[in-house]
C-alpha cells in the first residue's frame, strides 16, 4: 500500500488543547496515535497483532480543552450582552459560572483516567483517552478487533501472566518500600528511598497568601476603588510575579512539586490576560494618557467592574487550588 | 507481577489482576482496568548467530556473520539480524532508514507538517494586531498556493483550510487595497 493511502476511521477520544491535541484512528491492521502540535502532527502506529495489554487507571486530569474555552467565551458574551436587561441576570450568570466550574472540577477529579498501551517494544500513554467514558468506548471498540487478530485469552491469565513481563524491559518502576501495603513474595532487597519533594515552601505560602489578598482586595473594594487600593494592587501583582519566579527556581532545584509550578504558570497567564483587558478598556475609554491611569478614570470605564470581578474570582480560585496543592497527600481511591 | 499500573507504572499484584471489577494499585491507589491479550505469551523471537565460514558471504555491517540475503534495494548482503522483511522483499536497515526506492513503503511516516493550518492561522492571528495582516495575508496566500499539492495530514484529507485561508487572505488584501485607494483618492480630492 502506498504511504498515505491508508483509510483511517476515527476512534473514540480526542484531546483538544490550545497548542497540543491528540486523537486515535483505526487502520486496516493497526491503529494510529496522532499527536498534534498545532502545525505538525506526529504519528505512532500500534499493530493489532502486537498489542500486549491496555491499562486504564483512574486519575484526576485537569485539562482545559478548547471546548471549555469556547463555553467560557460564550458565557462572557452572554453575560456582557444581558447583564443590564434584568437585575437577576448577574447573580444567575455567576451561579451558572460556579456550576460550570464545579462540573469541570468534578469530572476532572472523578471521571478522568490515564490510558497506557503496551507492546513488546513500547509502553505509550494515549493522551486522547483521558475521560473514563471515552476509555470505556475506546476499549469496547478496540478489544474485539485485537481479539479477532490475536484470539481470546482463556480464564486464569492472571496466574499465567505472572511469569511474563508486559512491555519492554525497564517499563516498570520498583515498588517503593514505604508505600507497599502487601507484597507477597518480595525480593527482599528494598529499593533506595526516593527523594521527597515538599508540596509547599515559605515562598509558595507567600505566593498563595498574595493570591488570597488579591482576591479579597478586589472583592472588598469593588465599589470603592481609590489610588491607595490601586497601589496595593500593584504591590500584590509584583509579589505574585516575584513569587512565581521564585517558585520556578525552587521547582528547577527540586525544592517544590510541579503542581505549585503549574499554579505559578496559571497565575502569570491570568495576570497577563487581566492586564491585557485592562489596557484594552483603558484604550477604549481613551480618557487618560498618563503612565499609570487615574483610579477614578479607570473605575468609570465601561466593563472595568466586570474585569475586576473576574480577576477576583480567578485569584480566589487559584489561591484555593494552591491551598489544595500545598496540603494534598498522595491520592488514594478505593474500588468504585 | 508483570502488568504495570497506568498511573505510577509499578507492578499490579496478581490477586488484583484476577479481581473482576478492576485492579487497585497497592502503591498509588488508582483503580485500573486491565485488558491483556495473547501477544503477552508470544515467544520472543531469537536469532541464532551464524558465523560466516571461510569463503561464505558475510553481512555488510557484521563481517563475522553469515549473510542470508541481499538487500533488494542496494544489493548489500545482510545477516539474519539485519534483514528487514517487508512483504516479499528483504531490505537492509540503511535503506529502510533512508526510505529510498522500494524501501519507501517499509518506512512509515512519523510526522507531517500541516501547511494548511499554518496558512489559515496566519491571516486570522494577525487580525489581533491588524497592521500585521499587511504581511500575513500575502504570506498566507503564497503558502496556500505553493503547498496546495503537498500531502496533508495522514488522517484528514480535506483542503478546506487552504480554501478558507485563500478566501480570508484575499478579503484582507482587498480591504487594504480599498483603504489605500480611499486615502489616495481623498488626498487627490484635497489637492484639487
Amino acid at each position: 500500500m502506498e504511504p498515505g493511502s491508508e483509510q483511517y476511521r476515527k476512534l473514540p477520544g480526542h484531546r483538544r488543547g490550545i497548542l497540543r491535541g491528540a486523537s486515535l484512528w483505526l487502520g486496516s491492521d493497526h491503529f494510529l496515535s496522532v499527536k498534534s502540535l498545532r502545525f505538525r502532527e506526529e504519528y505512532k502506529r500500534f499493530y493489532l497483532r502486537d498489542v500486549q495489554a491496555i491499562v486504564v487507571a483512574q486519575v484526576p486530569r485537569f485539562h482545559i480543552s478548547t471546548r471549555s474555552i469556547v463555553i467560557a467565551c460564550l458565557w462572557v458574551a452572554v453575560f456582557l450582552s444581558t447583564r443590564t436587561l434584568r437585575p437577576w441576570v448577574v447573580p444567575a450568570m455567576w451561579s451558572a459560572a460556579v456550576c460550570l466550574v464545579f462540573a469541570w472540577a468534578y469530572i476532572s477529579t472523578k471521571s478522568s483516567c490515564r490510558c497506557r498501551i503496551f507492546t513488546a517494544v513500547s509502553s505509550e500513554e494515549l493522551p486522547s483517552v483521558y475521560r473514563t467514558w471515552t476509555a470505556k468506548k475506546f476499549l469496547e471498540e478496540l478489544e474485539p478487533r485485537i481479539q479477532a487478530v490475536q484470539g481470546v485469552l482463556e480464564g486464569g491469565w492472571a496466574e499465567a501472566v505472572e511469569s511474563r513481563e508486559v512491555g519492554p524491559p525497564g517499563t516498570m518502576r520498583p515498588i517503593p518500600s514505604d508505600n507497599v501495603v502487601i507484597v507477597p513474595g518480595g525480593t527482599g532487597v528494598p529499593p533506595p528511598p526516593r527523594p521527597v519533594i515538599p508540596n509547599r515552601t515559605w515562598v509558595s505560602d507567600i505566593f498563595i497568601a498574595s493570591l488570597f489578598a488579591d482576591a479579597g482586595l478586589n472583592l472588598a473594594t469593588l465599589h470603592a476603588y481609590t489610588n491607595t487600593v490601586q497601589w496595593v494592587w500593584y504591590f500584590l501583582a509584583f509579589l505574585q510575579v516575584a513569587g512565581a519566579v521564585a517558585i520556578f527556581v525552587q521547582h528547577y532545584r527540586g525544592a517544590v512539586k510541579s503542581s505549585m509550578q503549574k499554579l505559578a504558570i496559571a497565575t502569570l497567564v491570568a495576570m497577563g490576560l487581566s492586564y491585557y483587558f485592562r489596557q484594552v478598556l483603558e484604550g477604549i475609554s481613551g480618557a487618560t494618557r498618563s503612565m499609570i491611569p487615574n483610579s477614578t478614570t479607570l473605575a468609570g470605564t465601561p466593563g472595568y467592574m466586570l474585569v475586576r470581578e473576574v480577576d477576583a474570582a480567578v485569584s480566589l480560585g487559584l489561591a484555593i487550588a494552591g491551598v489544595v496543592f500545598a496540603f494534598s497527600r498522595r491520592e488514594t481511591w478505593g474500588r468504585s | 507481577m508483570p502488568v504495570p499500573c497506568a498511573r505510577c507504572r509499578t507492578p499490579l499484584p496478581k490477586w488484583e489482576l484476577a479481581a473482576p471489577e478492576g485492579a487497585v494499585c497497592t502503591v498509588c491507589g488508582s483503580a485500573n482496568v486491565v485488558k491483556v491479550f495473547p501477544a503477552v505469551f508470544a515467544p520472543a523471537r531469537t536469532f541464532p548467530v551464524e558465523v560466516a565460514l571461510e569463503g561464505e558471504a558475510a553481512c555488510f555491517d557484521h563481517a563475522t556473520r553469515r549473510a542470508v540475503a541481499a538487500c533488494q534495494q542496494c544489493g548489500r548482503y545482510v545477516c539474519r539480524l539485519c534483514a528487514v522483511e517487508f512483504g516479499a522483499a528483504t531490505l537492509c536497515p540503511s535503506c529502510v532508514a533512508s526510505g529510498a526506492g522500494q524501501a519507501r513503503l517499509a518506512n512509515p511516516e512519523t510526522s507531517r507538517s500541516l501547511f494548511d493550518s499554518m496558512a489559515l492561522i496566519l491571516p486570522l492571528a494577525s487580525l489581533l494586531v491588524y497592521p500585521f495582516t499587511l504581511v500575513a495575508a500575502p504570506a498566507s496566500l503564497v503558502l496556500s498556493v505553493m503547498k496546495w499539492k503537498e500531502p496533508l495530514s495522514l488522517v484528514r484529507h480535506s483542503r478546506w483550510r487552504f480554501v478558507a485561508a485563500i478566501v480570508i487572505s484575499l478579503a484582507e488584501i482587498v480591504g487594504w487595497t480599498m483603504l489605500v485607494a480611499y486615502f489616495v483618492s481623498g488626498r487627490f480630492r484635497g489637492a484639487s
